[in-house]
């Protein structure tokens, strides 16, 4: 594998988009009927960014959290960084609880660090609305810096760290929801909807032994495996300058729409284009196509928008100005370059 | 789409766009205020429709509910209509600008203030939802249709020079007034249409051109609004308040009729420029006053209170009892000799008479066929033994007839009972001079002379309530109009023992004929005057010429009209030329016609020969293309293949969702639209065998799908190609 990455682009391409297949079959085959969802989780992790999923409990969110971690096997990177952690998040958590404290160590007489739970590849936060705005504020420093900060001492995380926060749409009270500022820091907000009849019927039929068949059907991938798939993606996926141009006009749009007071920032940009190469990566190209924005741009910009009052229907303003920019696009692919 | 259309930003080209609706909103209030009101408000009304219609698209877009925005409009016209009386009626205004400059400044505010409420509203209502476009579209159309409406009062079609020129050519110009309309109809919809989708368009045009076929089937089956009623002379006319003789409203609309000669104390202009006949001179006639007389009825009975139409078989026979369906003579014409000599007349009549007339006196009476049903009601054609003598010969001659009988001299003296016209009478002639004093020509017109001299005529005055109108006339402030001064003539006349009557008809200038053989008559010209019977004259007019008038003058006619109706009547082509120019002028319209219709074969023409062009260049231009940009021109053919069979990408779908919508119908379609992708956002290219291959799939696909009858359509359609994108 070592030499195949190192020989042409295209054979680099292909590792990387065995690495996703493998991780999705694994995925798909421990989460029934959410293909939609382990796509765009996969997209995030090969694009780095965090998601957040919005659902009724009971939906397989920690499942599919638990699989991928379950997927990816233990070691590498930072010694001692356990593959999965899963925070409950409660309002009487205390910011240390997550990143960890300084213990003062009898033996040594001195104060050792004791990592916390999100030290880790892949950390469930669940509830994540639940938590005081401290704990929150801690949680969502560590997924954009990559490391937390304990009595002036940063400590890094490892590269590999991929959150899947959850809340609850419904049952609010005592809640603190995130601010949209806050929310900017995650890729995608997905809101999962009740699986199909008969996806929920293979559920019950395969409940007791899911778990375990798949970890031995599918092989699991490394750690590594899926930094340099990462990597590959976001340096030989191609993004044609028309792309670029109609994301950022996409963006400009949204933002001059006297419907929405606050538009998608410059971030959301950021992280939008390497997940736009991932999209297109699982699809088997090397380039991002149009409909890789028209399939991913909810997914980005939904929890973004602050809407005027009276506006409900973000969907649709996002759906009209993204119309807007895919028919550019496909204008601009008849004309002569 | 609602909330689309109010936050849409306005880039250049909007707001050029919005500058330009706001001009046409101008020009059509402009249009519409300028047939009515003076230049300066014309102005107004452009600048208030440029105005309202920005102003308009701001409040459209605002967020102001639509129920506030029509009350506020509604309740600015009425605070407009409040304003505008205020200044015309106070005397403010009036003092500082004088009343003619208020009334323009203040009928130049309203003009400028509705336009601008109007236009807004209009503008505002339309940029909130689709549907109201209409009422803008309204507002355009009908401001510029005003203009076809027919003018020059119902007789004829404006713009002149496209009447004429359609009347020269024969043809009805309705017709082409209907096809200018229909065709700027549509050409006004495709453009308002030409930014929603094109499918939509393509069957509102169908619908519109439906609409327009029903309009011009319905046109002739309905019929035009006919002219308005002419001839409300003298109030002649029976009036819907004052006349409720039943006998006045039977059959007697328009035209200078004989019922009943009313008084009144206002009388209406209304009527009197619409056209109700034209007079065709067969000879040159200058009549001796300098005043042309057509005489339809004649008053003669005294009834107590007025002067009435006489029941008696043995009076006024000179008058043309009915309209003849043959050639016949009257029953009392005046000898021909060296005082009358007789003039051919054509007469046609544009608005309905109850009994025809004639420049007097008529001889023969004859009807003609109507050149021009349209136009004219009646045409017939009189021989009038018209008066060639000077008055001075009158002088000599005695009057009434030796033929009367005793009863009948009696009829034409008879006076009212007042003795005080006799008195008047006598103190008229007193002032004579001494030789003249007895000769009772000269009484007659020393009557009529000194009424032109004392009487002031207008239109308003208040006798009609007293128990004799002509008395509260002559002995009161001698304020009155034709039918005033003709009594107050006939009585003084009678009174001097001169047999006398009063005449009713058309009475019109000479100068009016401005040198042609035509004459048009308008409701204006409608007239009462006295005559006199003098022997061997027949009746001879002897009107009032009031010296001082409150009213102001009548405006002449048109000149034009006169001459295009009197052509029309006299069922030849009116062009004013001799008679070897007519084929030749009508040679070069046919010509024209010809031309134009040539052209426009040649245009429309090119412009399919241009569609087909392209549309085979699309499809070839593989066949020629480099390499590079072969995935590209093999996609675009493709899609114009699949376009004819109308499967086409909806705006704003990507291509790739466009693929696998029409997966089912088209399962190659999706290869090539991945190769197209891939070239066109991965740079890739595609081996061109591979793209053939591709391309001969769909091909193979579209004939499997689709029935032949539809794809030969579709081939057939020239801008298939248009719709493909």
């Amino acid at each position: 594998m070592q030499q195949a990455i190192q020989s042409s682009t295209e054979d680099n391409l292909a590792a990387a988009r065995e690495v996703a297949e493998r991780l999705g079959a694994r995925l798909k085959g421990a989460v029934r009927g959410r293909d939609d969802v382990v796509e765009l989780v996969l997209i995030a992790l090969l694009a780095d960014g965090h998601v957040l999923l919005e659902d009724y409990p009971g939906s397989g969110k920690t499942t599919l959290a638990r699989a991928l971690g379950n997927a990816l096997a233990e070691g590498g990177g930072i010694s001692g960084v356990s593959a999965f952690r899963r925070i409950q998040f409660t309002p009487d958590l205390l910011p240390s609880d997550i990143t960890g404290t300084n213990i003062f160590d009898v033996e040594t007489s001195r104060f050792a660090f004791r990592r916390g739970p999100v030290f880790a590849h892949i950390v469930l936060a669940d509830e994540i609305n639940r938590t005081s705005p401290k704990v929150q504020a801690a949680m969502l420093e560590a997924m954009a810096e990559k490391q937390v900060t304990v009595d002036n001492q940063s400590y890094p995380l490892d590269d590999l760290f991929f959150v899947i926060a959850t809340q609850n749409p419904l049952d609010l009270a005592g809640t603190y929801p995130l601010p949209t500022p806050q929310l900017d820091r995650f890729l995608f907000k997905i809101e999962m909807k009740h699986i199909a009849r008969a996806a929920e019927l293979e559920v019950l039929d395969q409940y007791p032994r899911a778990s375990l068949d798949v970890a031995r059907d599918y092989p699991g991938v490394t750690r590594d495996e899926i930094l340099e798939a990462r990597r590959q993606t976001r340096g030989a996926v191609h993004v044609a300058p028309v792309v670029k141009e109609a994301l950022v006009d996409l963006a400009r749009l949204l933002r001059s729409d006297s419907r929405i007071l606050q538009g998608a920032s410059t971030r959301a940009l950021v992280l939008m284009l390497p997940a736009l190469q991932a999209r297109a990566l699982m699809h088997g190209r090397d380039f991002v196509a149009p409909e890789d924005i028209e399939a991913l741009a909810p997914y980005v910009f939904k929890h973004r928008l602050e809407c005027a009052p009276g506006v409900e229907d973000v969907d649709t303003l996002i759906a009209e100005a993204t119309a807007v920019e895919i028919e550019k696009l496909a204008r601009a692919s008849l004309r002569r370059s | 789409m609602r909330e689309r259309a109010r936050s849409a930003p306005l880039g250049v080209a909007g707001a050029l766009a919005e500058l330009g609706r706001s001009m046409i909103h101008g020009l059509a209030w402009s249009v519409l205020v300028a047939t009515t009101a003076p230049s300066g408000s014309a102005l107004a009304a452009f600048l208030g429709g440029v105005v309202g219609c920005l102003v308009g698209a701001r409040v459209g877009r605002s967020r102001l509910r639509t129920f506030v925005l029509l009350a506020g409009a509604v309740s600015s016209i009425f605070v407009v209509a409040w304003l505008h009386s205020m200044a015309t009626r106070g005397s403010l205004l009036a003092a500082t600008l004088g009343p003619v400059g208020a009334l323009r400044l203040a009928s130049t505010l309203t003009a400028l203030a509705v336009a601008a409420v109007a236009s807004a509203a209009v503008r505002a209502l339309s940029t909130r939802r689709a549907t109201f476009a209409v009422l803008e579209l309204l507002l355009v159309a009908a401001a510029f249709a005003q203009l076809l409406i027919p003018h020059r009062h119902g007789a004829i079609n404006r713009p002149f020079y496209l009447a004429d020129w359609v009347i020269a050519l024969g043809w009805d110009p309705t017709w082409l007034f209907l096809f200018m309309g229909g065709t700027a109809t549509v050409l006004g919809l495709v453009l308002l249409l030409r930014e929603q989708r094109f499918g939509r368009a393509v069957l509102n045009l169908g619908v519109i051109g439906l609409l327009l076929g029903l309009i011009v089937v319905a046109t002739p089956m309905i019929g035009m609004p006919p002219p308005p009623e002419g001839g409300s002379g003298l109030g002649l006319r029976p009036s819907e308040s004052e006349d409720t003789d039943a006998e006045g409203r039977g059959g007697d609309r328009g035209g200078a009729a004989n019922s009943e000669l009313e008084f009144r104390n206002k009388y209406d202009r209304g009527g009197e420029r619409v056209p109700v006949a034209v007079v065709l001179f067969h000879d040159d006639y200058s009549p001796p006053s300098g005043v042309y007389y057509f005489r339809q009825g004649a008053f003669s009975q005294y009834n107590g209170r007025k002067l009435v139409v006489s029941g008696r078989s043995d009076i006024d026979r000179d008058l043309i009892p009915y309209f003849p369906t043959r050639s016949i003579r009257i029953g009392e014409a005046p000898a021909m000799n060296e005082n009358r000599g007789p003039l051919e007349t054509t007469v046609a009549l544009m608005a309905d008479h109850t009994q025809p007339f004639a420049l007097e006196a008529p001889v023969e009476v004859e009807p003609l066929q109507n050149p021009s049903p349209n136009r004219f009601r009646r045409v017939y054609k009189a021989v009038s033994g018209v008066l060639t003598a000077d008055y001075s010969a009158i002088l000599d001659a005695t009057l009434g007839s030796t033929t009367w009988s005793k009863e009948q001299w009696a009829h034409y003296t008879e006076t009212p009972p007042d003795p005080r016209y006799a008195e008047l009478a006598a103190r008229i002639v007193s002032s004579l001079p001494d030789e003249l004093r007895d000769n009772p020509i000269a009484q007659a017109f020393a009557v009529t002379a000194w009424l032109g001299q004392e009487g002031i005529y207008s239109l308003k005055n208040e006798h009609s309530g007293a128990a004799d109108p002509t008395a509260s006339f002559l002995f009161g402030d001698l304020t009155g109009y034709c039918v005033h001064f003709s009594h107050a003539a006939t009585y003084l006349m009678r009174s001097l023992g001169i047999p006398a009557r009063v005449a009713t008809g058309y009475a019109i200038s000479e100068s009016a004929r401005q040198g042609g053989s035509s004459l048009l008559l308008s409701g204006g010209a409608s007239h009462a005057w006295p005559e006199v019977f003098v022997d061997g004259f027949g009746w001879v007019v002897m009107d009032v010429y009031p010296e001082r008038a409150l009213d102001p003058p009548e405006q002449p006619m048109d000149a034009d009209l006169q001459r295009l109706l009197g052509e029309l009547a006299r069922g030849a082509s009116p062009i004013p030329l001799s008679a070897t120019d007519i084929p030749r002028i009508k040679e070069m319209a046919r010509r024209v016609t010809f031309t134009a219709g040539a052209w426009l074969l040649f245009l429309l023409a090119s412009i399919l020969v241009a569609l087909y062009v392209v549309k085979l260049w699309r499809r070839m231009a593989p066949s020629f293309a480099v390499a590079e940009s072969l995935p590209r021109l093999v996609y675009r053919a493709e899609l114009d293949r699949i376009g004819e069979v109308a499967i086409r990408r909806r705006e704003g779908e990507s291509r790739e969702s466009f693929a696998i919508r029409i997966r089912d119908q088209l399962p190659s379609f999706q290869r090539l639209t991945n190769a197209h992708i891939a070239a066109a956002f991965g740079g890739y290219q595609p081996p061109p065998g591979e793209l053939k291959d591709d391309a001969a799939a769909v091909r193979r696909d579209v004939r499997a799908g689709f029935p032949l009858r539809k794809r030969f359509l579709g081939l057939i359609t020239p801008w298939s190609w248009l719709r493909s994108k």
